[in-house]
């Protein structure tokens, strides 16, 4: 099948960096001769239909008092993975209402749990706490085993094969040493996060391979850091700035009309911090993520296939700042409408180079699985908290 | 004999191929790809439901997945089957608008008929099935909480001792026969600089008031009116109550707001807050007129009630344009409803 890709015909034209990632890409596997190519992904999910479907969804969940969400979760991922395709086949989404309800069902008796011991003694939460964290790293294990099971394109399903053993490394070792090292490991904790995922997929039989460098990610952390700080000291003098002009007129004017021009500047004053401190969060956490994203996109590789995402900073921070306000200020009758926007701008910048330009033969032989149904009995035995 | 065409996927494989189906009126379907064919019984495959355009896809029990864009002849083929109502039904709902929009309206009117009726009386039935002990728990709890945070001093004026505790009895005789037995009522002291004049109720049937609460009233009568609105709190289980109701706040709103990220999840918080503080202030309101009903029955007079609310709203001035973020009514509502006691009789 031929891709209908846009850019095709104008050549990858990729930044200096990926180029340099797609010449090792050939001098490492030699075999594929072929220079690499970008198919891209698309995503054909719209607003209006997608609306519909989540409206009624939540009028669902809200009348059964939430027991309804298993079943609006899997129709919401399969209205998104049915939309997603590369090369012409689509994604599916294949996880059961009743194997989400195990986990929602863990999570509901748990937080009850949290809520009601913490009634007779605050002091009681900390075993509570304590059960939680233990457990992490097994229900990020289970979380991550089952998304993958029950995610397939062309009916051959993704599998995640990481070990229990290394998830408790990851996420519980790891974890210990943060404050012994005042978070400054931090960025490589999350290097090692993002190992653990990336770098224990597989399609099919064929693993994904994930090589980061730890350099990368403190670069960009880094970046955030002074952004973050940044901003931080713009909101403080706005603060005290406000919090001057306001005691300053309360003490220089008695009049009732001043007073009430005044509460009112003051509000206006803290309505506009408070859109800094939401636009400060969206900034830093979504532009963080992004910059990974796109970089580990450029070290993540399925044989001789890899990929690139060619998502731009500022464009996904205006676009992640437009979504929170137009769904803040809708109430959140935009919430689709951001979802499928963001859901297209993703993966719309996201392409997967293959040798020839073509997933062809290759890519076919290449991903023999076992057979989809001795698969079935251990799905029974993952579960998703949908967190 | 219904027949469509679609891509076949085999089983553990990516290849695709183009295959025709054929759906029989026995209820079998039988696929040809490559010149082979196979027929399947109906309990040898599943069919995905519908979902908005996206194709259409069935899955066989030997693992062959076949996927078409011909919806009409699928809507055909459901047409003969029981099975699968239910998403069939949900899909009618999902394509739409007259629908979507009712959504809209149901969502809203569900979600303020629960916070306005279902939650309170949920919340009062459960509130009063709660045992005891656990209320006495928790009433300790939030007592040694306050202590820790420094809140709290012992009380070694013999005076005040006499005048509250004289007042306090005074207050649950007249409430007479009518209060519950399951309540142990008991009257704590403290000194408490940093709270300031202040008397609060837990939800065991505990009354702590404060030194400088004593001090601050101008005659006993008022104390005794102050002591019959918290006696109101317990008899009607407020605390706990409100507990309640909060924690259901916080359900729904995560349900409707779930879409949203921890920052949405931020700008939330004002509505929650704004919710929480109406369900208080009604609880507020409640407890006046309770104690304000005791206090006319008696010939007190509802008057000493407000005196004291008078009095006790000195020291804090209510902020006019966030009262809808306070937890109690502000001043004037409050004699207005003292007022309408009167108008009662």
């Amino acid at each position: 099948m031929e891709t209908n890709e846009p850019n095709s015909e104008s050549a990858p034209e990729p930044n200096e960096h990926s180029n340099a990632e797609h010449e090792t890409a050939s001098t490492v596997t030699p075999a594929s001769a072929e220079p690499l190519h970008p198919v891209g992904f698309q995503f054909t999910g719209q607003t209006g239909e997608f609306f519909k479907i989540w409206i009624v969804n939540l009028l669902l969940q809200v009348v059964t008092l939430g027991f309804y969400w298993p079943w609006a979760m899997v129709r919401t991922k399969r209205y998104f993975y049915a939309n997603t395709h590369l090369d012409g086949h689509s994604f599916d989404y294949l996880a059961k209402p009743k194997s989400l309800l195990i986990g929602y069902l863990i999570v509901l008796c748990f937080a009850a749990l949290y809520a009601v011991v913490g009634l007779f003694n605050p002091l009681f939460v900390f075993p509570v706490i304590l059960v939680y964290l233990v457990a992490a790293p097994w229900i990020i294990y289970k979380a991550l085993r089952f998304r993958a099971r029950n995610t397939a394109y062309r009916n051959v399903r993704f599998k995640f094969s990481g070990l229990l053993s290394d998830s408790y490394i990851t996420y519980m070792a790891w974890a210990v040493l943060v404050p012994f090292t005042f978070g400054l490991i931090i960025p490589y904790w999350k290097m090692k996060q993002h190992e653990y995922f990336f770098g224990n997929l597989q399609f099919g039989k064929t693993p994904f391979g994930f090589k980061p460098k730890g350099a990368e990610y403190y670069k960009y952390y880094l970046l955030f850091f002074a952004i973050g700080m940044a901003i931080y000291f713009v909101v403080i003098i706005l603060f005290v700035a406000i919090g001057a002009v306001f005691g300053y007129s309360m003490d220089a004017m008695g009049s009732e009309e001043m007073e009430t021009a005044l509460t009112i500047g003051m509000i206006i004053g803290l309505v506009i911090v408070y859109a800094i401190i939401i636009a400060a969060g969206v900034i830093f956490q979504n532009g963080l993520w992004m910059l990974i994203f796109n970089y580990n996109m450029s070290v993540w590789n399925l044989g001789d296939f890899r990929f690139e995402s060619k998502m731009k900073l500022v464009e996904y921070i205006l676009l992640c700042l437009g979504n929170i306000f137009a769904s803040v200020f809708t109430l959140g009758l935009l919430i689709p409408w951001a979802k499928i926007r963001l859901a297209k701008y993703k993966l719309e910048n996201l392409y997967l180079l293959a040798p020839g330009g073509q997933l062809g033969e290759h890519f076919e032989a290449a991903n023999e699985e076992e057979g989809a149904l001795g698969e079935a009995a251990s799905d029974f035995m993952d579960f998703d908290i949908g967190l | 004999m219904i027949e469509f065409e679609g891509i076949l996927y085999r089983s553990g494989s990516s290849h695709s191929f183009e295959a025709k189906a054929c759906f029989g009126q026995d209820g079998s379907f039988s696929i040809e790809a490559e010149g082979d064919r196979k027929v399947y019984s109906p309990t040898e495959y599943e069919i995905e439901p519908k979902l908005g355009s996206s194709n259409r896809v069935i899955r066989f029990s030997d693992g062959v997945r076949m996927e078409t864009p011909d919806h009409a002849a699928f809507s055909k083929i459901e047409e003969t089957m029981q099975s699968g109502a239910f998403f069939r039904f949900v899909d009618w709902m999902e394509t739409r608008w007259p629908i979507a929009l009712g959504s809209i309206v149901g969502v809203i009117l569900f979600v303020i008929l629960f916070l306005e009726y279902g939650m309170p009386v949920l919340a009062k039935y459960i509130a009063y099935e709660v045992p005891q002990s656990l209320r006495q728990s928790m009433s300790n709890s939030s007592l040694d909480a306050m202590d820790n945070y420094g809140l709290l001093e012992e009380s070694y004026s013999m005076r005040i001792h006499q005048a509250s505790t004289e007042a306090f009895d005074r207050a649950l005789e007249l409430t007479g026969d009518n209060l519950n037995p399951e309540f142990k009522y008991e009257l704590r002291i403290f000194k408490a600089p940093k709270i300031g004049p202040n008397a609060f109720a837990l939800p065991s049937g505990t009354v702590v008031v404060t030194e400088e609460f004593v001090d601050l009233c101008e005659t006993n009568e008022q104390m005794v009116a102050v002591f019959l609105h918290e006696i109101a709190h317990v008899e009607l289980q407020h605390g706990l109550r409100s507990l309640i109701q909060d924690a259901g706040v916080f359900l729904i709103m995560s349900i409707a707001l779930g879409d949203l990220s921890s920052l949405g999840g931020m700008a939330a918080s004002l509505p929650t807050l704004a919710i929480e503080s109406r369900y208080s202030q009604g609880f507020e309101t409640e407890a006046d007129l309770y104690a304000g009903r005791i206090l006319e029955a008696c010939g007190i007079g509802a008057e000493v009630m407000k005196d004291i609310l008078i009095l006790l709203h000195k020291d804090v001035p209510d902020i006019d344009f966030a009262q809808f973020l306070s937890s109690h009514p502000d001043l004037e509502e409050r004699l207005d409803a003292l007022d309408s006691l009167k108008s009662e009789d």
